[in-house]
């Protein structure tokens, strides 16, 4: 199995606080893995860090065995890592469709002057990027709304969109940062097969953090805890279930 | 009052209106992804026009290749300014870079008052500008009736660049929300960068077309047209391209209306776009076509 993630001993810290704290982890190619813990146990500060939005204070990332701390975001997303947010985060004020486009940026091989001059090799790569949006908007069920401003969606809708945008940037990881937050039980549901769907389909490696823990333990392969920066548990669901450390984190220590 | 003055002042209304037009879209973009008031805009207008005149007279290039290297070198002019001045306030409050932009402005004035002196230059008009035509009774300058038409092309090239292209979709992503945009794979930096340069490169066409309307040019003449251009972005509604269009025209309208028909109101012409922009912002604190940019995301 190849190696897909490897965090190896990273740390961030803010000041006299430390939000991570040498924390390592291998993902594996095609698996599902789940970072869970409680609230400000540092799960998102690890997603920034591992898409660049910040710079670990020690320690060393590979994607596919390529170094990346240090690379900008947008460096990070065209070797392939893309990511969505615990609130939504869609550009209110575009389609649907162009929200989508936004995610082909880097793949797009045009210049300034093709715009301006309306070069045969523009149209047509236009025309390709509108089409590729249509097809990852048809496999979330979308086509129909692409012309409808994302503001206008119902939640779950803002949910896919986003995973569609994600998608667009031709990941070969997948980072989701609570996707089922805010729904309900059938949503939540069709959820889980949709994700099992485009590992599927699109070939994917994927790493979520999720407080839905039935959610966590049917969809994901392999599962980390994460306890005030530190990771306290590593393994299968149901070994990680069992763990009496993960329980004392989560329901605070009985025996004391 | 007869029809043939009144069509008169509405041709000479629109063609000031679309320079202030071009140089108002400068402002709109540069806010619309940064937040920034970009108060060296009209001196960037003044510089654009200085290059055209020192590549027409020192360099000796024909005029329109005078005005091609001009608008090129405004456009570098302006990434350039982002790149020293603006890009490492960033993260800065808004009101830094805000002071920021003044010191460029004060900073390029001064300049080129010290390199080429307060006195004005006389603007060489190439013949072909230069001419009148005769429409029933109406004489109207050829500048004005290419003026208007430069600023409308440019218009729809840039309406063309916002909404179909990657860079187009990526700004508007960017003035929306920058850190997802960055997320989503594109090189925000690049993208600001380009921002400056398309904001740029307008501003010095229209301080060429405002030099061949008023053909004598110094290192503040940047200042007066820069204020009613920010002020007619503002009354179009700031982060808006065809707001700040639609405000320079409003603007450069009224103003050359006012002095046809008000002569003796004719020295306070400078106040009324003030007044017009404060009273539109009255009903409608957006501007006209303006969006609360602050809504955007979500």
């Amino acid at each position: 199995m190849k190696t897909v993630l490897n965090c190896n001993k990273i740390t961030m810290q803010f000041g006299g606080l430390k939000a991570v704290n040498e924390f390592s982890l291998e993902v594996t190619e095609h698996k599902i893995f789940g970072l869970i813990g409680p609230n400000g146990a540092g799960k998102t500060t690890l997603f920034n860090m591992i898409t660049g939005n910040l710079q670990p204070t020690e320690g060393v990332i590979y994607f596919y065995d390529k170094p990346i701390v240090g690379l900008k975001p947008y460096k990070i997303v065209s070797l392939g890592m893309a990511r969505t947010f615990q609130n939504i985060r869609l550009f209110a004020n575009l389609s649907v469709l162009e929200n989508v486009l936004t995610g082909f940026h880097h793949k797009l091989r045009y210049g300034i002057f093709d715009t301006l001059l309306r070069t045969p090799r523009f149209v047509k790569n236009e025309k390709i990027m509108v089409e590729m949006a249509f097809d990852l908007l048809e496999s979330v069920n979308l086509q129909d709304k692409a012309n409808a401003k994302a503001s206008e969606l119902s939640y779950g809708d803002r949910r896919k969109v986003e995973i569609a945008r994600a998608l667009a940037t031709g990941p070969k990881m997948l980072l989701l940062d609570e996707p089922a937050a805010g729904m309900n039980p059938q949503e939540t549901l069709s959820l889980m097969y949709f994700i099992e769907e485009i590992r599927e389909k699109f070939d994917l490696t994927i790493l979520l953090i999720e407080h839905d823990m039935k959610f966590v333990m049917n969809l994901c392969d392999h599962i980390a805890v994460l306890d005030h920066g530190v990771k306290i548990a590593e393994g299968k669901p149901e070994e990680v279930q069992k763990n009496p450390d993960v329980i004392r984190a989560y329901l605070g220590d009985i025996n004391a | 009052m007869n029809i043939t003055i009144i069509l008169q002042q509405l041709v000479n209304g629109l063609s000031l209106g679309s320079l202030y037009g071009l140089i108002a879209i400068g402002y709109t973009m540069v806010y619309g992804v940064i937040r920034l008031i970009n108060f060296a805009h009209g001196d960037i207008m003044m510089v654009g026009t200085y290059f055209a005149l020192f590549a027409a007279t020192t360099f000796l290039l024909p005029w329109w290749a005078a005005f091609i290297v001009a608008i090129a070198l405004a456009a570098l002019l302006g990434v350039f300014i982002d790149k020293v001045a603006y890009k490492p306030l960033r993260n800065a409050s808004r009101i830094s870079s805000l002071i920021t932009a003044i010191g460029v402005s004060f900073l390029l004035e001064n300049l080129f008052l010290v390199l080429f002196g307060g006195v004005p230059r006389a603007f060489k008009i190439p013949q072909v500008f230069s001419g009148v035509v005769h429409l029933n009774g109406v004489i109207i300058p050829i500048i004005a009736l290419i003026t208007p038409i430069v600023a409308i092309v440019c218009l729809l090239l840039l309406m063309q660049i916002l909404q179909h292209t990657k860079y187009g979709i990526a700004m508007r992503a960017l003035s929306l929300d920058m850190e997802t945009t960055r997320i989503m794979g594109a090189n925000v930096d690049a993208i600001i960068a380009f921002v400056f340069a398309i904001g740029s490169a307008l501003a010095a066409i229209g301080g060429i077309f405002w030099a061949l309307r008023y053909p004598s040019i110094n290192p503040l003449m940047g200042i007066m047209p820069g204020l009613k251009a920010f002020a007619a972005a503002v009354l179009g509604g700031i982060g808006s391209v065809p707001g700040a269009a639609l405000g320079g025209f409003i603007i450069g309208i009224t103003e050359i209306l006012v002095v046809a028909f008000l002569p003796s109101l004719a020295g306070y012409k400078d106040a009324f776009a003030f007044l017009l922009l404060i009273f539109v912002l009255l009903f409608k604190p957006t501007g006209i076509m303006g969006e609360d940019l602050e809504k955007g995301r979500f």
